[in-house]
């Protein structure tokens, strides 16, 4: 038995510990995506909270022969969805992603004048659209296959494949208008 | 190599780029850096793959700090996600005594309903339900002294049945169980001690402050040997002793000592003395 799945069960039993130790666990993944994809935080936290409750709610639909992060991401990526239907029907919005990337950027800017390729990186990825850092994210720092995207995402394969393809491109070309170069000993470090 | 196995080349090794755990497939492939040179468009495609390359080595993946355990957690409890055993320290409220901030929730108690007081949140222990059983006990006893006492508005304490003097029986038998209810107990103490002194004196005139009248009855209860007969008792009081009688004769101090000696101070057999 995996500690993932000795750890659900114990919440499923309604082991308040266990769901603490579980929320320590995982609150942070699920935040972290919903931030993504919404941009704001406290929306994205609103969300989260709501897709965690879910999460607890379904615990006993997880398949525990399965890695837990895709599913987790599964739902926290459907709340966020309908999160931003919602927000698409409110009248004279903002463009919250632009925002925060524009906050992030004077804040970094404060705290040091050269940033360096890995915080344009983050920047650059802020101004992506939606759909294309939410992809760019779970592939590159979840480490999710391109068939765990899909169906996180409810997409085909191929689909996922053209946006990672396509947030690649962008992020490289906005890392290009800023004038940041490949380093290549960055490569070479590694 | 042409132009689409370079950009499958290129697409492949960003495709092993993982972050976390530091996986990276540097493409070094001479044919593909030679194709890229001599090619425009896949010069293009080389150039952006190594920005993105080296941006991906030195990323740090933001995870901004974020709490929102008490916030899930509470939510939890109100859908009844959390089962109360290990975590309620009481009972479980519905309506009242909730915990401070949950939305209130409509239906009656459940096993998963937030719990009354518990350790770590903010719990009130407001009326929750185990008080409302007290309060009603307190209120229906209250109610049953209440009435038990405006029976004979004025005295201390009453017996639904006066015992009848004319009975055979063992005093104890002809006492109201009810003694215990009465409050002034130091009282009645003084009274039956005057009482008794009357009667072992076989006198029926004032004693202790107050007149002790006792009537013709003391054969019957087979205390005549002991006291001797009783005829100069009955009736034969002066008329200031009627004036006293008046005040004893409802319920008499000599009922009441009757009642506190037989059934509290005095086991029946001793009565004989
Ligand atoms: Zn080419």
């Amino acid at each position: 038995m995996t500690e993932d799945v000795q750890l659900v069960q114990q919440c499923l039993s309604g082991n308040e510990l266990s769901m603490r130790a579980f929320l320590s666990k995982y609150q942070g993944l699920v935040f972290s995506i919903c931030l993504r994809m919404l941009g704001h935080r406290e929306d994205a936290e609103d969300v989260a909270q709501d897709a965690l409750v879910r999460v607890f709610r379904n615990l006993d639909k997880w398949d525990q022969q399965r890695p837990i992060k895709p599913w987790l991401l599964t739902i926290a990526a459907n709340r966020c969805r309908t999160a931003l239907e919602k927000r698409s029907k409110l009248p004279a919005q903002n463009d919250l992603a632009i925002d925060l990337a524009a906050e992030r950027r004077e804040h970094s800017r404060h705290e040091q004048d050269q940033l360096d390729i890995g915080e344009e990186l983050e920047l650059a990825l802020g101004e992506l659209r939606e759909d294309y850092r939410t992809c760019f994210v779970m592939y590159h720092q979840e480490e999710l296959s391109y068939q765990e995207i899909g169906e996180v995402l409810g997409c085909p394969q191929g689909t996922i494949k053209t946006w990672l393809h396509r947030a690649r491109a962008q992020l490289a070309k906005r890392l290009q208008e800023r004038g940041v170069v490949a380093d290549p000993s960055a490569l070479e470090a590694t | 190599m042409n132009c689409q196995e370079v950009k499958e080349q290129l697409d492949a090794a960003l495709d092993d780029q993982r972050v976390v755990s530091g996986q990276f497939d540097v493409v070094r492939d001479a044919d593909v850096v030679a194709h890229a040179e001599s090619c425009p468009d896949c010069r293009v495609l080389y150039d952006e793959y190594l920005l993105i390359e080296s941006a991906l080595a030195v990323w740090v993946p933001r995870r901004p700090a974020v709490d929102l355990t008490d916030r899930v957690i509470e939510a939890a409890r109100r859908e009844g996600l959390i089962s109360s055993t290990g975590s309620a320290v009481f009972g479980k409220v519905d309506e009242v005594g909730k915990v401070d901030g949950a939305v209130p929730r409509a239906g009656r108690l459940t096993s998963g309903d937030e719990p009354f007081f518990l350790a770590g949140t903010q719990a009130t222990p407001a009326a929750g339900r185990s008080v409302w059983p007290t309060i009603v006990t307190v209120a229906l006893v209250l109610a049953a002294v209440a009435i038990v006492f405006q029976e004979k508005p004025g005295t201390i304490a009453h017996r639904e049945k006066t015992p009848q003097l004319s009975v055979p029986d063992s005093p104890p038998g002809l006492l109201d169980p009810r003694q215990d209810q009465v409050a002034d107990i130091g009282h009645l103490v003084a009274d039956a001690q005057s009482a008794w002194r009357g009667i072992a004196n076989r006198v029926s005139h004032q004693a202790s402050g107050f007149s002790v009248f006792v009537p013709n009855f003391t054969s019957e209860l087979g205390i005549a040997d002991v006291i001797g007969s009783a005829d100069d008792n009955s009736g034969s009081a002066s008329p200031d002793d009627d004036a006293q009688r008046q005040e004893t004769s409802q319920p008499s101090a000599v009922d009441k000592a009757f009642e506190f000696l037989f059934d509290k101070a005095e086991p029946a057999g001793t009565l004989t003395i």
